[in-house]
């Protein structure tokens, strides 16, 4: 039993990393319906930022953290005014290369800043641990997982109940009669980009609060929110929150358990699953299990 | 054909006449070197010895230089304008899984070869550049490192650094075609059987027989158990060879390898909290677990085994790739703290007593960088490169061809004692260096490794009939 509540604390805190990912990836895609695959520079970024108001300049980490949400939510506002904003009315494959193009034109100089070293983002929860019940919990465990749930939360009011979060949807079911509706098309996707940076400003920085820290290899970490947007469904906020658990949780238990009990199946299988239950859910649900489906006449 | 210029070819003559009268009977150390202008730097110059391929006799016939691709009569860009240039390239990752370590290896290189130049360059007549141009991203691909050599292979001389093991095989028939050497940035111990590739320090495998001898005399003495070991490895050549020596060396020492499980890079999608290999720590705590990773993925390990088994978790032993100083700055700092972590490696770590470290340290804190192991792979790289390029100048060839042979008749490269010297001329089981050196946890030391077992080659090792690698 021990160790099944370590591997589900596990899972918890990588599926809190995944959730916070997920719902920037499904608040860009609800607005314009478009997948940014700049979302990993933009979490490196931010954690870098985190990292330097920290470490480099000192400050305070909730200050820095502060900071470090700001700054991402610039970058994702200047990136979609920039770049995404004269691509609208294009094709949507042509939106979505070029957010990869921007992956790397934001993510190559950060790496350049990174440079050789493994940094801190000075956070305070560092080694710190409590042991319930045997089952060892780190701090920073029970800070991701509140933080996402806090967030998980927020967002959801924010898309039910706001009339911003209305207007979101709105544009994203028809960007012309959004408009004709009076609703600014251009200002909902700003704030698609700098909420969505936002998220990954948090992402990025539990992120790189693991023991590993924060390098050049953390960006990877947001292409595997992926199968978690997927399973739940590229537009739905609670989707992002199921998918983010399921793919977490799977992830968890099987690398708690596979090596011990499924052998032949061989080593690292745990980085497999998150594929292949997004393999499964699509077969029996190709919209993930909360996308919404759409009606087409054929 | 490179003709040195009048004036060069006069003091030439005047130095060969002191030299003659002086110590005739020393004149196989008698080189253009000797006509170099004083520098006040000269004495921090890394030292190699070549032994086999200069001249016994020193006539001007023999100063008629043959160059090839990569060597210019003219001086090196911002280099000494009585000397000519010798351009090497680099092949090394700025966008892949090595890509961290990308700047620390080029900087060591580069500022080796800053530091030859302020000396005596090569033999006082060359000094030796790697500009940028001649530095390709490979990302990690082999057949991008393949076509990056060859958009570089007319200008350059020999390659500074070839990074990657399946990455420089890939490459070999290409060398092979333009006979051009390359130092490896790789320690597999399959180099010892390639011809055009200069290693440098003892191989994974060698590594590893050392790491286990030295383990079971060192760990009983701390009071633990040593019975059986757990292996945590990179699926690659380096993870593959570095286990295979551990194998060998448990066999040979009645040891029981409980479990060998693989380990994918973070920086290739593996999972950076490492929850898989904790657990299996955490479920069959072998005595002493090996790690063949890199940093990331050694921060992840020893810190979550230490968060969940406190102070009954296993020693480990990483393999020289699997540290980086700035470990010392992350979480898992605390977990190293405990004492439990030790470090096999080719080569003295930062703080080690050598005139070569001195030289590298001193190098290195004057361009400003932070002490970083990184360096010292860089640095000690270039011994064997700078030793081939002066017995091809001191046998009046700096062809491709000239360079190669040279390289094949190295006997004695010194490294300044950063490393055991070695030949490269003979059978691999008699002139493949075996030495290793083991390093242990410390928080006074400047890269958070400090020596605690100087050079050795165990019983495992010396015994080892080396006819094929280990391993690939």
């Amino acid at each position: 039993m021990t160790t099944f509540l370590q591997a589900t604390v596990a899972g918890l805190s990588l599926a809190s990393i995944y959730m916070l990912l997920a719902l920037g990836f499904v608040i860009i895609y609800k607005s314009m319906q478009v997948l940014s695959f700049a979302h990993p520079a933009i979490m490196l970024f931010a954690a870098y930022m985190v990292s330097w108001f920290s470490v480099d300049k000192d400050l305070n980490f909730w200050l820095a953290l502060a900071l470090g949400v700001v700054a991402a939510g610039a970058m994702g506002w200047l990136a979609e005014r920039i770049a995404v904003r004269p691509m609208i009315g294009k094709p949507l494959f042509a939106i979505a290369i070029l957010t990869i193009g921007l992956d790397i034109a934001i993510r190559t100089p950060i790496n350049n800043l990174i440079g050789i070293n493994i940094r801190s983002v000075g956070d305070p929860w560092g080694f710190g641990t409590w042991q319930i019940g045997g089952v060892v919990v780190q701090h920073r465990a029970v800070a991701m997982i509140v933080t996402a749930f806090i967030v998980g939360s927020l967002l959801f009011a924010f898309f039910r109940y706001s009339r911003v979060g209305l207007a979101m949807r709105a544009t994203a079911i028809d960007q012309e009669v959004a408009l004709a509706q009076g609703i600014s098309v251009g200002r909902i996707f700003s704030l698609a980009w700098i909420m969505a940076g936002a998220m990954a400003a948090l992402a990025g920085t539990f992120a790189s609060s693991d023991l590993s820290g924060l390098s050049q290899s953390t960006y990877i970490v947001a292409l595997k929110a992926l199968p978690a947007i997927v399973v739940g469904g590229l537009d739905s906020i609670g989707g992002a929150v199921v998918g983010a658990l399921i793919i977490g949780l799977a992830e968890a238990y099987t690398a708690t358990y596979q090596s011990q009990h499924l052998s032949f199946l061989g080593g690292n299988f745990s980085q497999v699953v998150p594929y292949l239950v997004l393999l499964i859910v699509l077969l029996i649900k190709p919209y993930g299990l909360f996308g919404t489906e759409e009606v087409e006449r054929v | 054909m490179r003709r040195l210029r009048r004036w060069n070819v006069l003091a030439l003559l005047a130095a060969f006449a002191l030299v003659l009268a002086a110590c005739a009977q020393d004149s196989t150390d008698t080189t253009v070197a000797d006509t170099a202008p004083d520098t006040t730097v000269a004495d921090t110059a890394p030292d190699t010895t070549v032994a086999d391929t200069t001249p016994t006799e020193t006539t001007v016939a023999d100063m008629m230089i043959t160059t090839g691709p990569g060597v210019t009569e003219e001086p090196c860009p911002g280099g000494n304008p009585d000397r000519g240039c010798i351009y090497l390239g680099v092949l090394t990752d700025e966008s892949g899984p090595f890509a961290g370590a990308s700047a620390g290896l080029y900087g060591g290189q580069s500022l080796f070869w800053a530091t030859v130049n302020a000396g005596d360059g090569i033999s006082g007549a060359y000094d030796v550049a790697i500009p940028e141009n001649l530095k390709k991203d490979t990302a990690y691909q082999p057949e991008k490192l393949v076509a990056d050599y060859n958009t570089i292979a007319e200008d350059v001389a020999a390659i500074a650094q070839s990074l990657g093991t399946p990455q420089t095989l890939a490459a070999l028939p290409d060398y092979t075609r333009d006979s051009t050497i390359a130092a490896p940035m790789s320690w597999w111990s399959g180099w010892a059987f390639e011809d055009l590739v200069i290693e440098f320090g003892t191989g994974y495998c060698f590594e590893a027989m050392n790491a286990i001898d030295w383990a079971v005399q060192a760990v009983p003495a701390a009071g633990r158990t040593f019975a059986t070991i757990g292996i945590l490895e990179f699926p690659s050549d380096y993870g593959f060879d570095y286990a295979a020596g551990v194998k060998t060396a448990a066999e040979a020492n009645g040891l029981t390898v409980a479990w060998e499980e693989t380990v994918i890079p973070v920086s290739a999608g593996g999972d950076p909290a490492q929850t898989e290999a904790v657990a299996k720590i955490v479920a069959d705590p072998a005595d002493v677990i090996i790690l063949v990773t890199g940093p990331s993925e050694t921060a992840a390990i020893v810190g979550g085994a230490a968060q969940q088994l406190g102070a009954s978790v296993p020693l480990f032993i990483g393999a020289a790739p699997s540290w980086n100083s700035a470990l010392l700055a992350s979480a898992a700092a605390p977990a190293f703290e405990l004492g439990i972590y030790y470090q096999s490696s080719f080569v003295g770590g930062w703080d080690y007593d050598s005139a070569g470290h001195e030289k590298m340290r001193q190098a290195v804190t004057a361009a400003g960088f932070p002490a970083n192991d990184f360096f010292i792979s860089g640095w000690v790289s270039q011994y064997g490169l700078k030793a081939a390029l002066e017995g091809a100048y001191a046998s009046g060839d700096l062809s491709h061809e000239g360079i190669m042979n040279a390289a094949f008749a190295l006997t004695d490269v010194d490294y300044e004692g950063m490393m055991p010297s070695r030949s490269f001329a003979g059978d691999p089981n008699d002139v493949f260096p075996r030495e290793g050196v083991i390093g242990g946890y410390s928080a006074d030391a400047t890269t958070g490794i400090a020596t605690v077992q100087d050079f050795f080659v165990g019983p495992t090792a010396e015994s080892y009939e080396f006819t094929e690698a280990c391993a690939g």
